[in-house]
């Protein structure tokens, strides 16, 4: 008998507390407690007195969602070193500051904040879908310009004319491009034909984010889904959920997750002994997916993702083999928006203005949108020699033309892909104009 | 009635992965007094060790098995680096101390490991089809069996050994079992390293259940720990086995018949619902916290 030992008030306060601060962990609506956020990466402390030039890093660096930053970081650094090592922003140097969001909204909201603030940024890399509902007003506060490699939320389809501008196109794009790709399989799926397809979407805004999309696209295309289920996100199993969806016998899933509950998700479904189809989104159409939902499992699935422009071809070995490893998701996003804001810089300096926020979103536009004579660039440096000769410049980067719309969406056309002996191919091409 | 039995299949494997994590946490808390917070990252540190180890080369089992030693060895160091010596003086040092190594040590695995998630070297199986439409999926079936075994072990150890009756003996009143003669530092030890060991069977069971491992894995899971233990009476390893196995049944009956996406939400409503009719838990003694462990 373990007997007698009381739990006392100030044990039940302190489980008390731990368990809300848990469950708001598990909420994702901690508070940062690694306290990552501030920590510059480059060169030092940024501040717009420093003579610096900072860039407020605006994505998760804890949490589950991690890894977005640990990618978004790798590349930028990159980025930020070869700007500063060719000279920098008319011989100011670019620093990093690290904004941690925890991938959530009340830490990005701080994390936002103190960059604004604190560090005063001159743009901010990032958001994250999953935290751009509460930066959004941190943004137009105090109109600090946001270029995000990452959020594909609908929420930034018509967020604003100006301060929002992104180098990864819109859910409503992507989900689009899954029900064209379904309701014509001839075209695009190499003539299989799927006649019962479900949706299964994460509770995340992120993922939810896709759930209109494809519901009101599969609408418009004449072939409603046969059921639309939202689960909760990050369980250690889904086969009650998926069980549940089995029951309305689909031959495809539609399956909105994040990857390690896309994978578990997947694996329950085999388990239980789903032979179906699966269309999986741009974060899950990489071989890192495959790997950890296994080769076995993933076979034959369907994926999206941005169409790579043949003449980023080169760039992206560049790139590549300076990183010492493939491109993860959302670096090559990372590498136009990085680029992007500091031709803007450039373009800013050399029509003699200084640096603001304000004069780097003015020229933001000028260096991606293609105007008459301007010189397709792929690369700070590119982009650098053609303003010092006096040209104007359009922006074409590692994952397609960066070509912003009044706000701030770039349109991409998608790659159909599919897995086929343990490695995505790509299968077809829903092109812009499929979109319209 | 097909889909309730097929449901309460599921919820019985969901509850055999969380009833190892849930006794090992209760069963140090009966003992040392002392709720760990850092206990989720015991388990991705044994998830994690158990996929290194396997890539290594090492066959699954014996990967898991030394994953599961290991955990035991580290718990028990890092109590006695950072828990042994705050005992005694009050709660709130040491729960600020064992969230702070929880971080630390999330974040190392973090580092060393990376973010993104991997995928837990665990073969696919088909299920077993029984009659009426009823699957069992086999991996399932097999996480099962080892939790009971796992759980007959517990309670072997604390009714038949020496470790387990001394054990009881310091939990029910440590300053008397000190008085007759017992080490009531070596069982504290003991103690850790036994809820170091169940916590690392937990983890390798919660990655081959997943299927995939993240350095955030336990931490998320500490949640649902908390929940079975509390539910079953903290510090009563036996209620923990119940209530890891009514949390389970409550998150896949919510998800089967309410929605999906408020199938915690339902299984921790239910639970808030139980502590506020009795606040012991279902096992635990009214104003007391404590743990039969006999």
């Amino acid at each position: 008998m373990i007997g007698g030992r009381r739990l006392g008030p100030g044990w039940k306060s302190a489980i008390l507390g731990a368990g809300i601060s848990l469950f708001l962990v598990g909420c994702g609506a901690a508070p940062n407690v690694t306290g990552d956020s501030g920590g510059a990466t480059s060169g030092a402390s940024g501040g717009g007195g420093s003579g610096d030039l900072p860039l407020g890093l605006l994505v998760p660096f804890t949490g589950q969602y991690s890894w977005v930053g640990q990618n978004v970081s790798e590349i930028a650094q990159l980025m930020v070193n070869d700007i500063n090592s060719s000279g920098g922003i008319g011989g100011e140097q670019v620093t990093l500051i690290k904004g941690d969001t925890e991938g959530t909204v009340d830490a990005g909201v701080l994390a936002a904040r103190k960059l604004a603030n604190t560090d005063q940024v001159l743009a901010f890399i990032g958001p994250t879908s999953l935290s751009f509902t509460g930066v959004r007003k941190v943004i137009e506060d105090t109109k600090t310009p946001m270029v995000s490699p990452t959020a594909g939320t609908t929420e930034l389809n018509t967020a604003g004319t100006e301060l929002f501008y992104r180098t990864v196109p819109s859910d409503s794009l992507g989900g689009k491009a899954i029900a064209r790709a379904l309701t014509e399989p001839g075209k695009y799926l190499s003539g299989h034909t799927y006649k019962n397809v479900a949706l299964m979407v994460g509770d995340a805004p992120a993922l939810v984010s896709f759930q209109q999309p494809i519901v009101s696209s599969m609408n418009a295309y004449g072939q409603p889904l046969i059921s639309n289920t939202k689960y909760s996100i990050g369980k250690d199993s889904y086969r009650s959920e998926v069980s549940s969806v089995m029951r309305k016998n689909p031959d495809m899933i539609i399956l909105i997750g994040e990857p390690a509950d896309s994978a578990r998700i997947m694996r329950d479904a085999r388990q239980l002994g789903y032979d179906g189809g699966w269309f999986v989104t741009q974060d899950q159409t990489n071989a890192d997916f495959v790997k950890l939902a296994t080769p076995q499992v993933a076979e034959g699935i369907y994926g999206l993702q941005e169409s790579e422009p043949e003449s980023a071809t080169q760039l992206r070995d560049s790139v590549v083999k300076r990183l010492g490893h493939k491109l993860q998701i959302f670096q090559a996003n990372t590498y136009d928006a990085v680029n992007v804001t500091a031709l803007a810089m450039y373009a800013a300096k050399k029509a003699g203005d200084d640096i603001t926020s304000q004069t780097l979103e003015a020229n933001l536009d000028t260096v991606a949108n293609p105007d008459e004579g301007d010189v397709v660039v792929t690369s700070f440096a590119a982009g650098k020699k053609a303003i010092d000769s006096g040209k104007g410049i359009d922006y074409q980067g590692l994952a397609g033309p960066v070509d912003f719309d009044k706000y701030g969406n770039i349109t991409s056309p998608f790659d159909i892909m599919q897995v086929s002996k343990g490695s995505f191919q790509q299968v077809a091409t829903v092109t812009g104009q499929d979109l319209k | 009635m097909h889909l309730l039995l097929q449901t309460l299949v599921y919820g019985l494997a969901t509850g055999a992965v969380i009833a190892p994590a849930a006794v090992g946490l209760t069963l140090s808390f009966g003992v040392t007094g002392f709720i760990n917070f850092a206990y989720g990252e015991i388990l991705t540190v044994a998830a994690y060790a158990t996929f290194e180890l396997a890539g290594a080369g090492v066959p699954l089992a014996a990967a898991g098995a030394l994953a599961v030693c290991g955990c035991g060895i580290f718990t028990w160091v890092v109590a006695r680096l950072f828990f042994e010596p705050l005992r005694g003086r009050g709660a709130l040092p040491l729960l600020l101390t064992s969230v702070g190594v929880a971080f630390v040590i999330q974040n190392i695995v973090g580092i060393a490991a990376g973010g993104n998630p991997r995928a837990f070297p665990v073969p696919l199986y088909s299920p077993w089809h029984l009659g009426g439409g009823i699957l069992i999926p086999k991996l399932q079936a097999f996480i099962f069996a080892v939790a009971c075994v796992a759980m007959l072990a517990v309670h072997l150890m604390l009714r038949h050994t020496l470790l387990g009756r001394t054990m009881r003996a310091v939990a029910s009143n440590d300053s008397l079992a000190r008085l007759s003669g017992i080490d009531t530092r070596r069982v504290v030890g003991s103690t850790w390293f036994v809820s170091g060991l169940i916590a690392g069977l937990g983890g390798v069971l919660l990655g081959a259940s997943q299927g995939s491992i993240t350095p955030t894995m336990g931490f998320q899971f500490l949640l649902v720990i908390f929940a079975a233990t509390m539910l079953g009476g903290i510090g009563k390893p036996y209620g923990a086995m119940i209530g890891s196995v009514i949390i389970g049944l409550g998150v896949e009956l919510g998800a089967t018949y309410v929605s999906a996406d408020y199938s915690y939400a339902i299984a921790f409503g239910a639970l808030v619902v139980a502590l506020l009719l009795r606040p012991q838990g279902l096992f635990g003694r009214r104003s007391l916290v404590t743990g039969d462990i006999a």
